[in-house]
Formats: structure tokens, sequence, C-alpha cells
């Protein structure tokens, strides 16, 4: 049933937290589709002659602020209580081809290549400017862009703030948020940032909002970092940045591209949609229904193993409490810490890992000799057999060495595995 | 259950124990980003390796990218450009580094000839390259980087105010 009244307001805590699972689960739907896009570009580099900026550095950057917003999200989720969110979950994972979850009008989220229309049609439309609010459906509900949903969420925890347990937050809460382990060369400056009172998470959810789909009359550059602001663009030079959808907007225009150009113009020779730079890879990759030789699906199922693998050490580190040291009081030179060899190895994972088994997976042909279609991360859910998934990891990678060995070797994958840290599921 | 970490069997020896002899110099002789990266005896972060390439740890410490106040001071893997990231511990201009020191042993590089390869060994492989050119003998390195358990002072957390 669909009615026609005045946006939905978050009332009670318990709609908060519903809203920011929902939110987590928003932004982890788009991080695939953004790394499947980026992965399929064949070519390295940048020509210094090109005009623009690379669209694979681009791509990476908001994939990982993406990430960032997720961190956000889900600091924000621990300092309002909930300690019960993980997103190694079957129901959490996202599914593709999908719909944005809850989004009016529905918006197919689908993996597949980099190209114009993926850009446009997908990507752009994801981080869409705010639109004027409408429809209302169900338990929470459907918004028309993140700018009005997050809106929505920045009014909840504005009307709800002399409920929150802030000083529970403060003393204990924050130590299970994530804070070190970031780095985006190719986006904007803002952090992972410890919520820990009203204005850390007002300003954690503008953030979120503006680096996506940016900032009201922003003229294209925002702050950086983010402060709402009038002064569009910022007048202080080299303290700008542009949001996601401008970002995407360039790529589409052609103005950040693949970077190997026809001369010492700047003018690119190939465009996005060029088969000679990016991958043929299939759309949508289904383990369950691909049409593969064997090989190429078992090496399918580690990298949804892998990526699983990810998703269950983020939940690790958010239930492995932070330590307060003070170095002044402290002669060592190191500490010993298991949360923060979880945060090494979730960025080791993810680069030394996640990468290189999802780029072997998009050079390689479905069918042996049958050139027109590479496969592809399906990105899915990957139900481990124990509690001990690194072993796991160890044991799918060693079945594949026969059939890649660019898995093994002195600094390949199974290399990595071997130093991941040995998290223990729930 | 605990979720300790397993250690690398790759790694036999730890960087200094806090206790021990082993710590750095209020001065160090010599900069560099992680083990087995001495470019000559006694100038590791103890003073007492026995010859070249057989430091048991980093003289330098910072947190991140262009952080480092003098030349091949970089740690490389978690940001900077393609052309950056391909010399850890070999930048020529102090800020021009890419990422903390010391290297830990599962950093790898986000960007670059070597995206998703091993940032220490790159490392020791331009080490050794320079060791060569300079007609040096040296020693193996004790491990593959710091270990990812081992938090240094910089990363230390405090009570939110």
């Amino acid at each position: 049933m669909t009615t026609k009244e005045s946006v939905q307001e978050i009332t009670d805590l318990q709609d908060l937290i519903d809203h920011l699972k929902a939110a987590a689960q928003v932004e982890l739907s788009t991080v695939p589709l953004y790394l499947y896009a980026t992965y399929s570009i064949k070519t390295r580099g940048y020509s210094q002659w090109a005009a623009g900026a690379s669209a694979q550095r681009t791509m990476i950057g908001v994939a990982i602020e993406e990430m960032l917003h997720l961190s956000l999200v889900r600091n924000l989720l621990i300092a309002v209580g909930d300690t019960s969110f993980r997103l190694y979950d079957p129901k959490v994972i996202p599914t593709y081809p999908g719909v944005m979850l809850k989004r009016e009008p529905k918006l197919p989220m689908r993996l597949r290549k980099l190209s114009t229309d993926q850009v446009r049609n997908t990507f752009m439309q994801i981080e869409l400017p705010a639109t004027p609010p409408g429809a209302a459906l169900g338990e929470i509900e459907p918004y028309h862009s993140l700018g009005e949903f997050y809106a929505r969420i920045e009014r909840g925890i504005h009307n709800l703030s002399s409920t929150i347990d802030w000083a529970k937050a403060k003393k204990d809460l924050w130590k299970f948020q994530y804070h070190r382990a970031y780095w985006n060369q190719n986006g904007g400056s803002d952090q992972p940032r410890l919520i820990v009172d009203e204005a850390s998470a007002i300003q954690a959810m503008q953030i979120i909002v503006d680096q996506g789909e940016g900032a009201p009359e922003d003229k294209g550059l925002l702050p950086d970092p983010i402060v709402r602001t009038d002064d569009h663009p910022p007048q202080d030079i080299g303290k700008w940045q542009a949001s996601h959808y401008t970002k995407f907007s360039d790529i589409a225009k052609g103005l950040d591209g693949i970077g190997v150009v026809c001369d010492d113009t700047g003018k690119q020779k190939y465009t996005i949609d060029d088969a000679e730079v990016i991958w043929p890879v299939l759309d949508d990759p289904d383990l369950k229904t691909v049409k593969a030789d064997q090989t190429v699906k078992d090496l399918m199922e580690f990298s949804n193993a892998v990526y699983c693998y990810v998703l269950a050490l983020l939940d690790a580190i958010y239930r492995t409490p932070m330590q307060v040291h003070d170095p002044a009081q402290d002669k060592d030179l190191f500490t010993q810490s298991d949360r923060y060899a979880y945060e090494r190895g979730f960025i080791a994972v993810m680069q030394g890992l996640l990468y290189p088994v999802c780029e072997l997976l998009v050079r390689t042909p479905l069918v042996k000799g049958q050139l027109s279609v590479n496969a592809g991360p399906p990105f899915q859910y990957y139900a481990f057999k124990t509690k001990q998934p690194k072993a796991e990891l160890a044991a799918l990678c060693e079945e594949l060495l026969p059939s890649y060995a660019a898995l093994g070797g002195d600094d390949g994958v199974q290399r990595q595995i071997s130093l991941l840290p040995d998290i223990q599921l729930p | 259950m605990s979720e300790r970490p397993a250690h690398s069997a790759r790694s036999p020896k730890r960087c200094p124990d806090p206790d021990s002899s082993l710590l750095p110099r209020e001065v160090a002789r010599e900069l560099h980003v992680c083990m087995g990266l001495n470019s000559c005896a006694g100038l590791d972060a103890s003073g007492q390796a026995p010859m070249a390439g057989m430091g048991t740890c980093a003289t330098v410490f910072h947190v991140c990218h262009g952080e480092g106040a003098c030349r091949g001071q970089g740690g490389c893997g978690y940001a900077g450009t393609d052309y950056e990231q391909f010399h850890p511990g070999e930048q020529d201009c102090r800020y021009n580094g890419s990422c903390a020191s010391p290297i830990n042993e599962s950093r790898v590089f986000s960007a670059g000839p070597l995206k998703g390869k091993s940032v220490w060994k790159q490392a020791r492989r331009l080490f050794e390259a320079r060791m060569y050119a300079a007609g040096k003998a040296f020693g193996p390195a004790p491990g593959e980087g710091v270990e990812d358990d081992r938090m240094p002072h910089y990363d230390y957390m405090s009570q939110p105010q």
C-alpha cells in the first residue's frame, strides 16, 4: 500500500538503528559495482600528455570513499549502542543484479564492465543530487536520493540526541569504532572519525552526502575536508574536492579517461567504450548459473571466499576494542595489538588478495579458447564450512595452483594468505 | 576462543624487544625504513648489525605519505602515485616518500607496477641493487617486515575528550 503523506521522521532509537543498518547495506552495495567496473580496465599507467585524470584512479578513489562512508555509518551504529550488526551475513551481503535498497524509483544495481552507459545510467544515478521527496512505503520509507535518506537520519540524530547515551560512546564504545588504517590518494582528505556526540555524528553524515552527491549549490566543487558552507567553489585554492556525481560526470564526458593519447595534444585515443582498453567481462556473474570451465568457476568461488573474508575481518575489527596507550609513558618501540593486526590485515587482504584474484579473473575467458566473454568476481556470499576462514582460503588457493600458477610463488596470493590474521568466525 | 593472529614463519626475528639493549640510538647514523635495509655494519636501529642488510628494524618512524623528513624515508604501499610507490626507501628528497615507516610484513603496493605485491620485498630489491652498485657485501635480512601486530607509537590511541 502506498501513501503520499509527509516524509517519515525517525522517532525512536530502534528506528534510527534500522535506518543506519539500511544505510550500511546501501553503502556496501555500491562498492562491488565500482570495483567491478574498475577491474575491467585493461590499461595501466596514464600518459602525462593525456587531458584529464585517470578514470581508473578516480574510480578507485570513489570506491575507497564508499568504504569510508560505510565505516562512518557503522561507527555511528556503535555509538548509538548497536554492536550486533555484521557484514558477513547472507542477509546483508547484496546480490546482483538487484535494486538499490528502498530507493524510489527503483534503481537497478548491476555488475558490469566500465562503459559510458554504466557510468551515466547506474553510477551517476546512485549519486544523483537530491530531488523533492514524494511517496512513502514500508517500515523504512523509500527515498529518492541518498541525500534525502541521510537528511532523514540527520534529523533523527538531532531529535533523539537526548536519548542517545553519548557518555557511553565517549567512555567505552569509541574503542570499537574504525579510526585508523585509511588512505586515499585519489579522493578527499576526510578520514574515518570517532563518533562520540551529536556534532561528530552530524558531521559524519554530511561527509557521506557531500562526498557522494555534493552539497546544495556546490557548482561541482566542495571544501576539502568537508564542511557545510555557502562558499562554492571554495576560495582557498588547493582545498577542494569534487563529488562522486561530478567525478562520474567527468568520466562519462570523457574528461577523465584511459590515458592513451594520439599525440602530444592530449587527445585520448580510446574511450571507456573501446574493446582495446576494457576487458569483455560478463554482466552479473552468478556462480549458480554461469556457463564456464570448472577451473574458472573454482576461481570465481575463491574470489567470493576472499570477499567474504574481507567482510568477516571487518566484523572482527568492530568487535575487538582498541587499547589506550600514552606514548609518553611507554618506552617500548611497539606494543603488541591484535586489533592493529586486524587493521593492517584488512588493508593487505583487499590489495594483496582481492585485487590480484579479481585481476586474474577479468583476464580469463569463461571458456578456454573463446575470447568473447571473460570471467569476473561475483561478489557473492560464501559459506565458510569452519570457524577458521584463513585455513579455508589457504586450502582453496592450494587447489587452484595447478591451474593458476600465478597465485603461488614468493610474492603471490598464497604468501599473502599466510600473513592474514587468523580470525575466528563467531 | 582467542583471535590472536598467527605470526608468519617468514619472520623468525621480531623488531627489538622493548627492554633490550637493541633500542634505537638517540640519533640514528643512517635512515632506513625497515629491517634488512642498513647499508653498513652497525648502522641499524640497534647498532649491532654485523654487516649491511642484517639490521633488525627501521631507524625512522613516521606515519604517512609525505611525512619523511629526509631522502629515502618513504615506506610506500598505502598511498602515492604510481611512480612514488615503486621506490620504497629510495625517495630522492624529503616529503617525497610514500607511506609509513617501518614497513609491516603484509603491506603490498596499492598502485604502480607492483600493485598487489610486497612492499618490503621491493625495498630489499632496491637495497640489494644499491649494494651491488656500490660493490659492497651484505647479509641476509632477519625477516620481511615488521609483524602486523606490532603497533608503533604514532598509531597509539588516547581517550576522546
